[in-house]
């Protein structure tokens, strides 16, 4: 497995957790927050403006390098939409080989992933769109990340303040 | 992973109370919130809040009156549980652990994260949060945890068989 990049395995991990994932755009959004939302560096190239156009790129040239090593199928099907027009889906299949191996991730990354799938693979790629036209595109700020943030602040500066004693600390926090 | 026939009580985060009211994050987020809290009121569900979570709204004053006009509308429904403080004050050892567990797991928990997941833990109440952290820890530690999205998915597939 030396041949696979650090990308190659962040992808396969997230293919291997789903099993199987239908949508190009979709699998590389979740690798996209797996960075922005985890902080865990993927070595993608992410593009400020949310151009995916690199991104993709970039995810076929993994896939190609994964499909060489056996470790997931990919296909294209197409069918008829509502309107006459043809739908492509890009499918891509985590092989036997892939379920039965363990990457060469650490456990952070790896929870970073398995996090990330959970959260947005009940989402269809239109909502994940939604998503980031609101937050991204117009350069807002997740409230509910900001929020966490600061909660985990005043925890860390209390536990600093007690000299590490987290459960000094916690006494003064529940009665403040 | 729970089945959602009989379970008549879940602890709800403080962020989904602000979710709920600050109309400003993933459109996502706030319908699945509004979705979650509408299935909450309809079926007979209880809503579980930990009072020094619930505390942590009294940061968003802009969001207070709303906040504060929804918990005392719930109350007067008998549909919300505040959970005191006092009920913490043996378990200040059980709380750490769980804060070291997630160090150990290189998840980061505030202390009020570790509050919730100590008292679903103990009373394998489901809790429900947008709080990746805190679902994270969860599902290491076998604890049922959900967010809104995921609740409405789940009851949905057990709607049939839950008792109305």
């Amino acid at each position: 497995m030396k041949s696979i990049s650090k990308k190659g395995l962040f992808l396969a991990q997230l293919v291997k957790v789903a099993g199987k994932i239908e949508s190009e755009k979709l699998l590389a959004k979740m690798l996209c927050y797996i960075e922005k939302e985890r902080g865990v560096v993927t070595g993608f190239r992410f593009d400020k403006n949310q151009n995916y156009g690199n991104y993709t790129f970039e995810i076929k040239d993994e896939v190609k390098k994964l499909q060489e090593e056996g470790l997931i199928n990919f296909k294209k099907e197409e069918s008829l939409g509502l309107w006459g027009d043809t739908i492509k889906t890009h499918i891509f299949v985590a092989t036997n080989k892939l379920k039965d191996i363990e990457l060469d991730l650490t456990k952070k990354e790896k929870l970073a992933i398995k996090s990330i799938y959970r959260e947005y693979s009940s989402y269809s790629p239109v909502e994940i769109g939604h998503y980031d036209h609101e937050i991204y595109r117009q350069g807002k700020s997740r409230t509910d990340i900001k929020i966490k943030n600061e909660a985990l602040k005043e925890t860390r500066d209390l536990i600093s303040k007690h000299k590490g004693d987290k459960k000094s600390a916690l006494k003064e926090w529940l009665i403040k | 992973m729970i089945f959602l026939v009989n379970i008549r009580k879940l602890i709800v985060d403080a962020c989904i109370l602000i979710a709920k009211f600050r109309g400003e994050d993933p459109a996502f987020q706030m319908q699945h919130t509004e979705a979650f809290l509408d299935i909450i009121k309809d079926n007979n569900f209880k809503i579980i809040i930990i009072e020094k979570v619930f505390k942590e709204t009294d940061k968003y004053p802009s969001l207070k009156s709303s906040i504060d006009e929804w918990k005392t509308d719930l109350e007067s429904k008998g549909k919300l549980e505040l959970i005191k403080t006092k009920e913490f004050k043996n378990k200040h050892d059980e709380v750490v652990n769980i804060m070291n567990e997630a160090e150990n797991e290189e998840i980061n928990l505030s202390f009020q994260d570790a509050l919730q997941a100590q008292y679903a833990s103990e009373t394998k109440i489901p809790l429900i949060t947008w709080d990746s952290g805190l679902i994270d820890y969860c599902i290491l530690k076998n604890i049922d945890a959900f967010r809104p999205n995921e609740f409405i998915e789940y009851f949905e597939r057990a709607d049939s068989t839950v008792e109305k």
